[in-house]
């Protein structure tokens, strides 16, 4: 999947601010085990972010499921979210 | 208890953890208090599920919290639990999440190093640590408790005032429940001197004291031509872990007018040296019974480095651990801005599940 870093996909952003890191440092396999700062209250706050910026609400098992940000990416389409 | 839930509780704690090992205290502690017969088996758990299989959990207590002349639900968090290896998918404040939303105002006390770290990043207002006062009784004995034994160099109590509760018209005495005048006294002296504090009405007292499955607490009372003036807790603690019998006393509450207090304080001395107590200690938020406390021959850990080497953990010996920090969370109330004083609340050891067999 071709992801724009500049601006142009909200998923990377998202991510980017509730874990204060630079969006050229995401991609689609970085996970809650690559990075430190992926820690439980960030899941959380992640899941949150998500589901304000892209207005769904996920389930605890997409949560439990979105350990990278692939699967993040996936349970958002699976809710027809547009990036 | 569900099978889910005691199969969690014995991959999470050891065998004979109280809770697991006694259901009785299980229901007490989480069932519901409500007379609804409807909802009288809910259990006061967030569970969280992981392919059918529980894989975290929060206990919370609810209580009315009484912020000044409001009264707001409240609920004190206890056994915050996520198995290891899925920590970090989010359960544990996902589950934090779910209390925050359902009260008005959640409390903790002795939270984990890590849960005060998450707590205080979701928002949570952290208080400092109760004030731990320390009456000295034996002090013999008490050099036991501490390496080296250095408590021996303090003199056993002595009060600075006693008092003759019979000469000022006090009759303190022991009683095994606390009546409906309790729930008065307690609100008399909230409103004088306590801007918050779990609600101490006479049916939270019995079922927290009276009612408790494996303590055996001791219940006081102050009158005054039968008015109820005081009221004043503690228990008898046998010490684990030690070669000699060594017992401390543990104070939980002290809801008195000034007199009563003294007149209290001294009939809990006199009672624990029948008990063969070495130390009697009482952990309560900021510095409002200091006066008294001081009156009455306790110490803090401010007033001597000694004393500070008290271990607050008998069951068993534990010096590691001192110090019983306090943690509130109040966004969700018009009046938080008027709690950030530690001294204006009532917190005490007997709060949430501080208080308990381990």
């Amino acid at each position: 999947m071709q992801i724009s870093v500049n601006g142009a996909d909200r998923l990377y952003q998202t991510i980017a601010q509730v874990l204060d890191v630079p969006v050229n440092e995401l991609s689609e396999e970085v996970s809650l085990d690559s990075l430190p700062m992926w820690d439980s209250l960030n899941q959380l706050n992640l899941i949150m972010a998500l589901e304000s910026e892209f207005g769904v609400s996920l389930s605890a098992e997409d949560a439990l499921n979105m350990r990278n940000v692939g699967a993040m990416r996936e349970a958002l389409h699976n809710y027809g979210a547009t990036f | 208890m569900l099978p889910a839930v005691r199969d969690f509780l014995a991959r999470s704690y050891r065998a004979d953890y109280p809770l697991l090992a006694n259901e009785n205290l299980f229901r007490w502690q989480f069932g519901n208090r409500l007379e609804d017969a409807d909802v009288r088996e809910r259990y006061n758990l967030k569970l969280a599920l992981v392919d059918g299989e529980v894989a975290g959990c929060l206990g919370y207590i609810p209580v009315d919290v009484m912020v000044n002349d409001a009264r707001r639900r409240g609920a004190w968090v206890v056994n915050w639990m996520v198995e290891a290896d899925k920590r970090r998918l989010g359960l544990g404040p996902f589950l934090m999440r779910e209390v925050m939303k359902q009260f008005d105002i959640v409390l903790n006390v002795g939270p984990s190093h890590d849960a005060q770290e998450l707590l205080t990043r979701m928002g949570w207002t952290h208080f400092g640590e109760l004030t731990r006062h320390i009456a000295v009784l034996d002090a013999q004995g008490a050099s036991a408790l501490c390496e080296g034994g250095s408590v021996a160099q303090l003199n056993d109590v002595s009060a600075t005032t006693v008092v003759d509760a019979a000469r000022d018209g006090m009759n303190v005495s022991f009683v095994r429940r606390f009546q409906r005048d309790a729930t008065h006294l307690w609100q008399q002296t909230r409103h004088d001197r306590f801007a918050a504090g779990a609600d101490r009405a006479a049916e939270y007292l019995n079922w927290r004291y009276a009612d408790h499955p494996e303590f055996d607490y001791r219940l006081f009372e102050a009158r005054n031509d039968n008015r109820l003036i005081g009221c004043a807790i503690y228990r008898v603690e046998a010490v684990r872990g030690l070669p000699m019998a060594v017992r401390v006393g543990r104070i939980v509450e002290l809801i008195a007018e000034e007199a009563a207090a003294d007149a209290l304080l001294q009939t809990l001395i006199a009672d624990a040296r029948e008990h063969g107590v070495v130390i009697l200690d009482f952990f309560c938020a900021g510095d409002s019974f200091s006066d008294v406390m001081r009156r009455n021959g306790f110490l803090t850990n401010n007033d001597s480095t000694v004393v500070a080497e008290i271990p607050m953990r008998f069951q068993p010996l534990d010096r590691r651990r001192k110090g019983i920090p306090f943690m509130a969370y109040l966004h969700n109330m018009p009046e938080a801005a008027l709690l950030t004083d530690v001294h204006r609340w009532y917190v005490t050891k007997g709060d949430g599940d501080q208080d308990r067999p381990n």
